[in-house]
């Protein structure tokens, strides 16, 4: 696809209301203490967030996290029961959805079962009023963008699911909206085709620089595709930062076992040593860690499994810093291009790591464990 | 393997069912050919007399016209009435178990209570004998037919299309017309039709509450039934049926067109 006609393109035929520099500048969406109660039940606490002007910010969360309430609230089908909702500049907090310009694309395909895939895609510029000839140009544009102009004269019910979804993703990008929610739009996908489709959305973000603002309570697919993930949990926000920064420094035990798997252990205690920071955990071990400031006397050590190395007996883990510990294989399971192994080390610790694929590692065998340079970091329980 | 005694039962069943329907059917229109000034059958001599009668007796086909008036008032009105409550169905949560059966209430009581209830209630008013009252009545015997087809039909559309036309900018005049309408068209259609049938051989409130003078064709027929036997009848009731056969068929052809109109699974895409 040719990535410079197609912006030639765009800008020609410029549809939002907000002047380009305009559009560059303020956020594409800010919540001011934006909570939401049903009933006497607090399902979002206040939260403050703001999506950047072309911005890919994921909503990560399990279920009843809040975070399909916020992206209902950034729509507009429902209103936050406290603070406010500015798009770009303007107060929408009690806007309908019809008034706020915005694209939607949800877990189902909801594309209109009595319109050809071309009108369908051609739907929110008959609205605008579009003249004929560009709202031509314009909906075989995306259609092309999603790969899909070829299909433009077929129904919905002649399309497979993938198709459809990208059909849906032509038809809330082709009036440039001010911002794009997406609502676990490949939940009903099967694997490959989500993969797949995962890069084609993140190219055609980063091509159309539309903010988006994405929902998914799955890890790899946030990290994979997000330039900001914001973690929530029970109506609060956990995590707001980079996938790596969340990945590599988390806030807490819990975000640090939601994104990613975690080896964790009590501190017992936290001390100094040649100037650096060194803690006292369970089993009478110590080991140097990284501390963050947020980090409480109520204390878990976390170690990702990739960061705790394994080797045979009497050889030396490369990369870590000593102390060592021995410790016993207690399973192993092969995946591949690599393989998940249990190790009960002699301190009582159990630990999940990784080899390589063809390690020859097997059940019982005993092992010299360490952990990486900088890499086991202390968090609060909470 | 057992299913199959249980089949040829069925099946069995069935065809004794619909034998023991049509069979009036078998008589009553070869006996409409006839030639005779008496209902015989077979007939002797073959003949278009009695549907020459009928097509030019005044008085048929002003009935006739009253109730092809009275079938379509009563159409329009159940079907927007059915249109209403699958809106509602659509936009303001699903219908309750309590609703839907209080919708389906006028299908249980019978015809019979209904008049007698009716008469009493509309003659203190003097609006015995109406037609318009007649048509009110008939749309409301058939509103559970097209309450029951357009709920159905609302299930089988997306309840987010609703919310998806409106984030795309539409206004609410708009996705009626253009998403929800023309998704709900067969079952319009459909709902015309049996509402239609409905009013259309509808004798009981007809002859309790319906016009006098000139009264809609089925009780015009049974007053000439209890007067005297007379061919045209059959010419009638053949006429009838073959009204009654073509909406029903085209009722449920539209209704087998309806549905089915989703993404299919993925299997095979690039």
């Amino acid at each position: 696809m040719n990535i410079h006609s197609n912006t030639a393109m765009g800008s020609s035929i410029k549809l939002a209301r907000i002047p380009e520099d305009q559009r560059e500048q303020s956020p594409a969406l800010e919540m001011q203490g934006v909570a939401k109660d049903y009933g006497s039940l607090r399902v979002l606490n206040p939260i403050d967030m703001t999506v950047g002007s072309s911005e890919f910010l994921t909503l990560l969360g399990p279920s009843g996290s809040g975070k399909s309430t916020i992206l209902s609230i950034a729509a507009g089908i429902s209103e936050p029961s406290e603070g406010k909702v500015i798009s770009r500049g303007r107060d929408v907090t009690f806007a309908p959805p019809h008034a706020r310009n915005i694209g939607m694309v949800f877990q189902r395909y909801t594309l209109f079962p009595n319109k050809s895939v071309f009108d369908n895609v051609a739907f929110p510029l008959k609205v605008r009023g579009l003249p004929e000839v560009q709202k031509r140009g314009r909906v075989m544009h995306f259609l092309q963008l999603v790969g899909l102009e070829q299909l433009a004269k077929r129904f919905p019910s002649e399309i497979s699911g993938g198709q459809a979804q990208r059909v849906a993703l032509a038809r809330a990008l082709v009036f440039e909206p001010d911002l794009l929610l997406m609502d676990e739009p490949l939940g009903a996908l099967d694997r490959r085709l989500r993969q797949n489709l995962q890069d084609e959305i993140r190219r055609i973000q980063i091509e159309t620089r539309i903010p988006t603002l994405y929902v998914t309570h799955d890890q790899e697919e946030a990290m994979s595709m997000s330039d900001r993930i914001i973690i929530l949990r029970a109506g609060d926000i956990v995590e707001n930062d980079k996938p790596a920064a969340i990945y590599r420094s988390p806030r807490t035990l819990w975000s640090a076992q939601f994104l990613g798997d975690a080896n964790a252990v009590d501190v017992l205690e936290m001390f100094e040593r040649g100037g650096e920071t060194w803690v006292h955990v369970e089993g009478g071990l110590e080991i140097r860690a990284r501390m963050p400031e947020h980090a409480s006397d109520r204390s878990k050590l976390i170690v990702r499994p990739e960061d705790c190395v394994v080797v045979e007996d009497g050889q030396e883990p490369t990369g870590c810093t000593a102390p060592y510990i021995r410790g016993v294989v207690e399973g192993i399971t092969f995946l591949g291009p690599f393989q998940h192994v249990h190790v009960k080390l002699d301190c009582g610790w159990k630990i999940r790591t990784i080899v390589s694929g063809d390690s020859i590692l097997s059940q019982g065998a005993i092992v010299n464990c360490g952990f990486k340079a900088n890499k086991p970091i202390v968090v609060p329980t909470t | 393997m057992r299913r199959r005694p249980l089949q040829l039962l069925g099946w069995a069943y069935c065809v004794l069912l619909v034998i023991f329907l049509l069979l009036p059917l078998v008589i009553i229109v070869p006996m409409s050919f006839g030639k005779s000034d008496l209902l015989i059958f077979p007939p002797t001599e073959v003949s278009t007399r009695w549907y020459d009668a009928v097509l030019n007796d005044g008085r048929w086909l002003e009935s006739a016209k009253l109730s092809l008036w009275i079938a379509i008032g009563a159409s329009v009105i159940s079907v927007v009435a059915g249109f209403l409550v699958g809106i509602a169905h659509m936009r303001h949560g699903k219908i309750s178990l309590g609703m839907r059966i209080f919708l389906m209430l006028p299908l249980v009581a019978p015809h019979v209570v209904m008049a007698t209830g009716l008469f009493t209630l509309l003659l203190p008013l003097g609006l015995l004998g109406s037609a318009p009252v007649l048509t009110l009545a008939h749309a409301c015997l058939a509103i559970p037919l097209t309450a029951i087809i357009f709920l159905n039909a609302v299930d089988t559309l997306d309840p987010l299309l609703w919310t998806a036309a409106s984030s795309l900018g539409a206004k609410w005049p708009r996705i009626m017309r253009e998403i929800v309408v023309p998704n709900l068209a067969i079952s319009v259609i459909v709902g015309f039709l049996i509402s239609f049938i409905t009013s259309w051989d509808e004798v009981t409130l007809a002859i309790f509450i319906g016009p006098t003078i000139v009264p809609t064709l089925p009780t015009r027929m049974f007053a000439i039934l209890q007067e005297m036997i007379d061919p045209s009848v059959t010419a009638i009731a053949t006429l009838l049926i073959v009204m009654t056969l073509v909406l029903g068929a085209s009722a449920a052809l539209l209704g087998k067109l309806r549905g089915r109109r989703e993404p299919k699974s993925d299997e095979a895409t690039p």
